[in-house]
């Protein structure tokens, strides 16, 4: 039995759009909440909550650590 | 299907190929911004013909003040210019047609552009000026014209305005559900990126503002270990967001070309979350040998966090070639373990682009990168030419190519234009791969040589032999063929945009594309394999990447050994 | 399809394949993770960045004081110094040169004191290959014992102007 158009490849098929009848991608499933969702995919869906912690963590680690590394340095004694 | 209101209100197309939505004055501004990215490319590339030649030794083709200053243009136009102009409108596209809906701001996007390419101008004109010979890292106390920093703080805060008018768009995007709750995935990584680049450019204000003022005599010197320690978070967080437009590219064009998937949406996200935490500390490997700051701030940012960033790519390196192949087992092509790899469009710049760029990013730059960013490993390897022949298998092997690939999609699909002499396009990104091979593996064995970077003539100094005049002829060569890659890929393109056929009103000219074929119940179970996570041929290459890995990284140790004790 | 919104449900953890190979991958990372900070306590070669802040007039006045102490002889046309082992040394990069030419012991420990007079210079260790980065302003603290013998050969691979390609320094290890 071969299958027919079903999955011709999505580049050439500008009349079929792939989300079928879901309302909007990504919504919970009926009877589920948001606050059912795993805390990691609630995190990966929030754009804010990334860029906050993206700023955060180099800029502590890196730049802030390395700052004060800098600030702590000692005079030479150059015996 | 998701709401469309936000499209309808500005004006938009709908594309005949794929379907999406495009903003017609996001189009606009893909357009220009991806015209200067390959103006820079130009520029770039004709610098970067001249340092082959020159370091070439038989050649030796300029002189050592212009050696110096064309090294310093090569740098920020390849490393700065041309690639954040690209990636700009990369956001400009996956900000608007993938999140369905318009651009944010017309005005911010005229401001950032004009601030981008008036910095550009302004920094360039004043290296061939001969008044800022310095090297694109500047390294204080180096000092160059008040001009080359103002033109660099310019081109960032244009970029920053970008990244902003990009976010500004995720937010009416976000507020407005207009891509329901979960965005595409290579529009994550188009935001994972411009976090990163926020980043990045904060760095940059940072160091640069200070040094213009410094330069203008109007306050103190900056501290030399500061700079740089600053100048890096510049500097290497744009590679990282090169990496991850990369891969977002890379996902991009799998789909594009071959109808690649993506296998488990939460692996390949939870690996852009890995690398939005922690791939910019690894901007420490660059002072990995330098006094100020010490073993521990050096180890566990150079590790990105105990390697979880380098997770992050070693799970790319699978999930990418997974969902190709996925997608390809899925058209039917089952055939043994790589039948899916054999019938993939070879012959599609498009694909050849960004498969040559995961290889060579896999094999050559990430392997490469990881060890020689180990602290100890380090010793061996600082300011030699190995660094340079790791970062030109990764920004130019890797993210550059993925973008010419890209540009063989972006022309006919955006700017609506054909490319002509598809034979020559089909064949450039082989010409243009080989050649950068051939320059990072001459430069990595030169430097193992101990051969260093940045500098005009290694006979001054009177103890390298053979070996290290041949791999610098090797690098010299495979220069030469890299830039012959260059050339077409721009002439090509700026022949499309200018006089391709037009094509609008129908599906783009097809590059090559796996057709569908024997979809029968006897392959079901090999064609649905992805379903259960397997991908039995990516396994393979993935285990090949590892042996490879793990025999460079402890052949390194073992030749750290031999050195003298050091503390 | 990674340019549309994935089907609601789309959360779920890896299996097969693609699980096995995170787990390898994630496994060689914690692999990694341990060599550093175990060459760290038991490696012999680490660049830990012991420094010390030092005012460049202030290092070049002490290394002309330790030169005039120490030399043996001449090299090249370069004082040749010879520090007492297990004793402090210093070497002075400026444009274009490396002074003095240490004259050292193999199998013996110093600590050489490096810095430079005006801008960034690198210290690279031919054939060794051993490379680090001097800057003006720092004291950077090498506590290093040559394991072989010969005449060694220091490069520069800091970019410093005009005659950066040409900026050689020796030191001879007996």
């Amino acid at each position: 039995m071969t299958l027919t158009e079903a999955d011709a490849t999505p580049v050439m098929d500008a009349a079929n759009p792939a989300a079928p009848e879901q309302s909007v991608a990504g919504a919970p499933e009926p009877g589920e909440r948001r606050e059912d969702w795993h805390w990691l995919q609630r995190l990966l869906d929030n754009p804010w909550l990334l860029l906050l912690l993206g700023i955060l963590v180099p800029f502590l680690s890196y730049t802030t650590w390395g700052w004060i590394e800098l600030l702590l340095i000692k005079p030479a004694q150059l015996p | 299907m998701s709401s469309n209101t936000q499209m309808t209100e500005g004006r938009t197309r709908q594309c005949d190929t794929t379907g999406l939505p495009v903003c017609l004055d996001a189009q606009f501004f893909i357009k220009i911004n991806a015209v200067m990215a390959v103006v820079f490319l130009l520029l770039g590339g004709i610098g970067a013909l001249l340092l082959a030649l020159t370091r070439w030794p038989a050649i030796k083709l300029l002189d050592a003040t212009w050696f110096y200053r064309i090294l310093t243009f090569h740098g920020l136009n390849m490393l700065i210019f041309w690639i954040l102009f690209m990636e700009v409108a990369i956001l400009y596209f996956v900000g608007t047609t993938l999140l369905k809906t318009k651009l944010f701001s017309k005005k911010l996007a005229w401001v950032g552009f004009a601030l981008m390419l008036s910095g550009a101008v302004m920094a360039d004109y004043i290296i061939m000026a001969g008044k800022a010979d310095v090297m694109m890292t500047s390294y204080l106390p180096l000092l160059a014209h008040p001009l080359f920093y103002l033109g660099i703080i310019l081109f960032a805060v244009g970029a920053l305005v970008a990244v902003f008018n990009f976010f500004g768009g995720v937010w009416v995007a976000w507020k407005s559900r207009s891509y329901g709750h979960t965005m595409p995935l290579v529009a994550f990584g188009g935001v994972i990126a411009a976090v990163i680049a926020v980043v990045a450019l904060l760095h940059g204000a940072i160091a640069m503002i200070p040094t213009f003022t410094f330069a203008m005599g109007w306050t103190l010197e900056p501290d030399p270990m500061w700079y740089r320690m600053i100048w890096w978070g510049l500097g290497h967080q744009t590679q990282q967001v090169n990496v991850v437009a990369m891969v977002s590219v890379w996902y991009l064009m799998s789909h594009l070309t071959s109808g690649g998937i993506v296998i488990n949406e939460t692996v390949s996200r939870g690996a852009f979350l890995l690398y939005v935490l922690f791939i910019n500390l690894a901007s420490a490997h660059h002072l990995l040998v330098d006094p100020g700051v010490g073993a521990t701030w050096k180890i566990w940012n150079t590790s990105y966090a105990m390697y979880l960033a380098v997770l992050a790519s070693l799970i790319h390196g699978f999930t990418v070639p997974a969902g190709l192949e996925a997608g390809m087992r899925m058209k039917g092509y089952t055939k043994g373990i790589f039948g899916w790899l054999w019938n993939a469009p070879w012959k599609n710049p498009g694909f050849s682009g960004f498969f040559l760029s995961l290889v060579i990013f896999g094999f050559i730059g990430g392997i490469t990168g990881v060890t020689l960013g180990t602290q100890q490993i380090n010793i061996l390897a600082h300011n030699t030419l190995r660094i340079t022949g790791h970062f030109h298998s990764t920004v130019v092997g890797g993210t550059s190519l993925a973008f010419m690939g890209l540009t063989y999609y972006v022309v006919p699909l955006i700017f609506q234009r054909e490319y002509s002499f598809k034979w020559l396009a089909r064949i450039q990104p082989y010409i243009f791969a080989l050649g950068i091979v051939l320059l990072s593996l001459g430069m990595s064995f030169a430097g193992s040589t101990g051969v260093a970077r940045r500098s005009w003539d290694i006979d001054a100094a009177g103890i390298y032999g053979a070996t290290s005049h041949l791999m610098l002829g090797i690098v010299g060569i495979g220069g030469v063929l890299a830039f012959i890659g260059l050339l077409i890929y721009v002439l090509l393109t700026v022949h499309a945009v200018f006089f391709g056929k037009k094509n609008v009103g129908r599906a783009i000219d097809d590059w090559g594309t796996p057709k569908t074929i024997a979809l029968t119940e006897e392959n079901r179970e090999a064609r649905e394999i992805h379903k259960k996570g397997n991908a039995p041929g990516t396994m393979v290459l993935v285990l090949v990447l590892l042996a490879c890995f793990v025999v460079y990284y402890f052949a390194n140790w073992k030749a750290l050994a031999d050195l003298w004790h050091v503390r | 399809m990674s340019v549309q919104s994935p089907p609601s449900g789309w959360f779920h953890w890896p299996q097969g394949h693609e699980r096995l190979w995170i787990g390898l991958a994630l496994i060689w990372c914690l692999i990694m993770s341990v060599m550093m900070p175990y060459w760290h306590f038991f490696g012999k070669q680490n660049s830990t960045g012991e420094s010390y802040a030092v005012h460049p007039k202030v290092f070049v006045e002490r290394t002309e004081r330790f030169v005039q102490a120490n030399t043996v002889g001449e090299f090249q046309g370069m004082p040749l110094v010879e520090p007492a082992p297990g004793g402090d040394a210093y070497l002075l990069a400026r444009m274009w040169s490396w002074y003095p030419t240490l004259k050292l012991r193999q199998g013996e420990t110093y600590r050489i004191h490096m810095s430079s007079a005006d801008i960034q210079h690198g210290f690279s260790l031919q054939p060794m290959n051993m490379n680090f980065q001097v800057i003006p302003g720092y004291d950077h603290v090498l506590t290093i014992t040559p394991t072989s013998s010969g005449e060694f050969t220091i490069v520069c691979n800091e970019f410093c102007g005009l005659g950066h390609h040409a900026m050689i320094g020796k030191i001879i290890v007996e």
